[in-house]
């Protein structure tokens, strides 16, 4: 088996990759206006212009329902392409590129990390370090019913 | 004598450019208004002799500017300046007395014609 | 001659051979629709020879052979008019198929003896050319002014010391809305005297292809008074007058088929090119992009404008920038102009398979068009195409009942499905009709039962049209027998979904009896539209302006005028109407609302709500971006009602766009209402 690069970022003290090639580019937070979409799952950040698309950005912490406290310097978001949609996903924190052997990547144990294992795709246990491979797919897909009515419920008075 | 033409347009661009057409055609403007509430005051000061008058402004909309014009001078003589679509409004402008219309995007020969023919009428 | 060559006028001759076959076969549609017609036939003889000819030197002996034959039935019809019977109509059907097939063959260099034997239909042409035919010659003349004699009478007597005039309008010079224009004639001559009639009888049809009609007029005035009062609107070439004795004689009939045909050929005989769609879709997406910095320029010249009056660059700058906003919309337009195709290039494709499912269900189906010059956006009438085979697949299939039951109900045993197309402020509506069985709610309602895509509890609630709607719920499929014709598993759902990707809607109504309509109502362009801008706790939407009827500035001093509550419920009254008065920020779950702002009046048809928002920043060309991979059921974002896309701004962030229909919808089912 081969190799395989991660990019790999922090979101409530625990570390993330994606796999580059779903990576398509990295921005600051501060660098975009984005504009809110009412109605939209809490998880919606909102939408952005993308070099004449519009695509939407995820904050990817309260996607895995994660307590977490947004250093605005440092956030970053991660531009990913999945089925041929741009989608942003904001992150505390980007750290490295990490270069691996497919095969240090395991099948996710069901308590491995704080979020649901609906999201991860595997474990990479590399040096010290343990890296959660996400699974772009499932982040991205649709809301779920809770969200639903989490969502309807905020604004009924 | 020029005519004396009333512009009203709440698009700054819109008014440059009729403006721009009507007085490379020996028009005379006395006047731009922004919005229906505007029209009927620069009308009721200058009684200009013809008035293009926009449909979808703030404050207070065309039609309703027209009908007030109408009621204060039965005589006006006002073509309605629509966007494609507002055959509905047309048709309530030309029942309650608007002399014609344009619609947007308009060629130059078009304004000219219609304000013309309105002006001859 | 050299192998190279060949090839060169195999193409030629294949390319050619499609042409004359697809006016051979519409010819003969037409016959077999209307009956005898002579330019039809002239023009059917016409191809079939040009063909044989073709055929004939590039040594295809078979389709030489088999057009020979056609033309000389085509002859003898010519000569012997009312002859024309449905054994010719089918033999000239199974010709041409089978012309098709020899085509195919030459495409794939098939030698000349492996092709199908054609002499058993050679024959049956010998046995119809030997035959004398007579019959009476019918009359299928179509005419648009017509008064009966009655009608005549009556004008005669009404005449006495008036004038009873004919004027008829050829709206030549005016691009669009020709009905307004007409409209607007005939608002200023119905002070004149007394309309009669108008032709058409509906002032809106004067649209595009049918940029001509007529008023009768019975008035004291002089003709030359009534011609100075036209010219006021109109040039004089664009009208003629006919007194009533020409209308007599058929005159001003003849007038207007003159004008009508003018139009046509005018039409027909314009110069064009074949563009790759391709680069006019890239064309489109520049234009785009040329659109939103155009918007940008303006911003930036509103802020120059207020900092340099003394720079004479700046003032040079801000000079040119209008013309660039100027020629960037004339653009726009243009390049839609280029993407906007009549729907009748789509229906022209179905007569055939009308007949197909015909023959095959055995049912006598008459197919009528309308609107068939009604223009749409190329990409959107090429995904329309698949849902209007369906539609009409249904509608014969389960929609007209076999010709023995419907003579038992009283009807004529042959059906009718009419595809209509029409504009309706900024849709296009396109509808298949049917004089069928229509639709059992009772049984839509045990079959939705049986499925369980709805409760019993659910039916009570719902209404006529929503219960029909169910049939185009996933998983509903009210046909008895799974035959070829409706394609097994693709339903009504696909229907819908299909049409609700292009940011249309289906909507159906039926009477148990009488026959079903289905309209799809889509949009009249994907791409550019002109909006009004306004915000709401710091966020700009941007709001159609076809949506739009006006905007009231609301603040302390007429706050309690304009708003009102009635049943707890905030209401506006607008022009003698009430209308539910919706707060953005509420709907949008924004947070309070203000009592100063600005009530944007919108809706469609009769249902007409208030929106209230902080500001209004102006109107704007805006670029639709589509949310579609995100907004919707089981997406992303999910359904959010009252947005429907999103736009990019002068200054490079993103607006959404405000959907009034769904606005409307949300608050119709009351689901959203906002109690008070």
């Amino acid at each position: 088996m081969g190799q395989i690069q991660l990019v790999t970022f922090e979101l409530s003290g625990e570390e993330y990759g994606i796999d580059i090639l779903k990576v398509h580019e990295i921005k600051r937070l501060k660098e975009i206006g984005i504009t809110y979409v009412p109605r939209a799952p809490e998880f919606v950040e909102g939408v952005i212009n993308l070099r004449g698309d519009v695509i939407p950005i995820i904050d990817l912490a309260k996607r895995f329902e994660l307590e977490t406290e947004k250093n605005e310097k440092e956030t970053r978001i991660i531009v990913v392409k999945q089925e041929e949609k741009y989608i942003g996903l904001t992150v505390d924190r980007v750290n490295e590129v990490l270069t691996i052997d497919s095969e240090v990547i395991e099948d996710p144990p069901q308590e491995i990390s704080q979020i649901n294992s609906f999201y991860i795709s595997g474990i990479a246990k590399y040096e010290e370090r343990l890296v959660i491979v996400l699974d772009i797919g499932n982040i991205l897909s649709p809301r779920e019913e809770e969200e639903i009515t989490k969502t309807a419920g905020k604004g009924r008075k | 004598m020029s005519a004396k033409v009333l512009v009203v347009d709440d698009a700054s661009f819109m008014r440059l450019n009729l403006k721009n057409i009507l007085e490379s055609e020996g028009f005379e403007i006395i006047g731009e208004g922004t919005n229906g509430q505007e029209a009927i005051k620069l009308y009721q000061a200058e009684r200009p002799d013809v008035v293009t008058m926009d449909i979808t402004m703030p404050e207070m909309d065309g039609l309703a500017a027209m009908e007030k014009i109408i009621e204060m001078d039965p005589q006006a003589k006002i073509i309605m300046v629509s966007a494609m679509g507002q055959e509905t409004y047309i048709k309530k402008a030309i029942l309650k007395g608007a002399k014609n219309f344009i619609v947007k995007p308009f060629k130059k020969e078009k304004i000219v014609e219609t304000l013309n023919k309105v002006l001859a009428s | 001659m050299e192998k190279i060559d060949f090839e060169k006028f195999k193409k030629l001759f294949l390319q050619e051979a499609d042409e004359q076959l697809e006016v051979m076969e519409k010819a003969v549609m037409e016959l077999e629709e209307n009956g005898e017609n002579r330019k039809v036939i002239d023009e059917f003889f016409r191809m079939a020879h040009s063909l044989k000819g073709s055929a004939g030197s590039m040594g295809y002996s078979a389709i030489a052979d088999l057009t020979h034959q056609m033309e000389n039935v085509l002859d003898k019809l010519r000569n012997n008019p009312g002859s024309l019977n449905d054994d010719i109509t089918d033999l000239l059907f199974i010709s041409i198929d089978t012309l098709k097939h020899l085509r195919e063959n030459v495409e794939k260099d098939i030698p000349e003896e492996e092709n199908p034997d054609i002499q058993h239909i050679l024959e049956r042409f010998q046995d119809f050319i030997s035959i004398e035919t007579d019959g009476k010659k019918k009359a299928n003349v179509e005419k648009k002014i017509q008064l009966t004699s009655q009608e005549l009478k009556n004008l005669k007597e009404k005449a006495g010391e008036n004038n009873v005039l004919l004027l008829c309008f050829e709206l030549i010079q005016q691009q669009e809305m020709q009905s307004m224009m007409a409209f607007l004639v005939l608002n200023n001559l119905k002070d004149e005297g007394e309309i009669v009639k108008t032709f058409p009888h509906h002032l809106e049809e004067v649209e595009g292809d049918l940029p001509y009609f007529s008023i009768l007029i019975c008035t004291e005035k002089k003709e030359e008074d009534l011609v100075k009062l036209v010219e006021q609107t109109l040039d004089r070439e664009e009208f003629k007058v006919f007194p009533l004795e020409d209308i007599e004689q058929g005159k001003a009939s003849d007038y207007f088929q003159e004008i009508k045909e003018n139009f046509s050929r005018r039409d027909e005989s314009r110069d064009s090119i074949r563009v790759d769609i391709e680069k006019v879709d890239q064309l489109m997406k520049l234009v785009g992009e040329l659109v939103i910095d155009k918007e940008r320029l303006l911003e930036i010249s509103k802020n120059i404008k207020a900092n340099s009056r003394e720079n004479s660059e700046a003032q040079a700058l801000l000079q040119t920038i209008p013309h660039v906003d100027f020629i960037a919309t004339e653009l726009h337009e243009s390049v839609m102009d280029i993407r906007m195709y009549p729907v009748g290039s789509i229906f022209k494709r179905f007569p055939r398979l009308v007949r197909d499912i015909s023959k095959q269900t055995g049912k006598d189906i008459h197919l009528e068009f309308s609107g068939e010059d009604t223009e749409l956006d190329r990409t959107i009438l090429q995904e329309v195409f698949d849902p209007l085979v369906h539609l009409l697949r249904n509608a014969i299939d389960h929609g007209i009942e076999a010709p023995s039951q419907r003579e038992k109900s009283g009807k004529p045993s042959r059906g009718t499905v009419a595809l209509n197309a029409w504009q309706e402020e900024n849709n296009i509506v396109i509808e298949v009709k049917d004089d069928g069985a229509g639709i059992d709610p009772e049984k839509i309602k045990t079959r939705a039962l049986e499925k369980g895509l709805v409760t019993e509890a659910q039916l009570e609630e719902m209404d006529q049209e929503s219960i029909l709607e169910l049939i185009m719920e996933p998983g509903f499929s009210t046909s008895e027998t799974v035959n070829d014709l409706s394609g097994r598993g693709v339903g009504m759902d696909v229907v819908r979904t299909n049409i609700e990707k292009l940011d249309g809607e289906v909507e159906i109504s039926s009477e148990k009896g009488n026959g079903t309509s289905i309209k799809i109502v889509l949009p009249l362009t994907l791409a550019i539209v002109q909006a009004l801008m306004v915000r709401e706790k710091g966020n700009d939407y941007a709001i159609p302006l076809s949506a739009i009827f006006e905007t009231i500035a609301v603040n302390g001093q007429n706050y309690k005028e304009v708003i009102k509550t009635v049943k707890n419920r905030e209401v506006v009254v607008w022009r003698d109407q009430v209308i539910p008065l919706i707060r953005l920020s509420e709907f949008f779950l924004l947070g309070d609302s203000h009592q100063e702002g600005f009530l944007i009046i919108g809706g469609v048809k009769g249902r007409m709500m208030a929106i209230m928002v902080e500001a209004v920043i102006g109107e704007q060309e805006i670029v639709i971006k589509s949310l579609g991979d995100f907004l919707g059921k089981d997406k992303l974002f999910g359904e959010i009602p009252g947005i429907s896309g999103a736009t990019i701004k002068g200054n490079g962030e993103v607006a959404l766009i405000l959907d009034i229909q769904g606005i409307l919808k949300s608050f119709k089912k009351g689901g959203e209402a906002i109690e008070r």
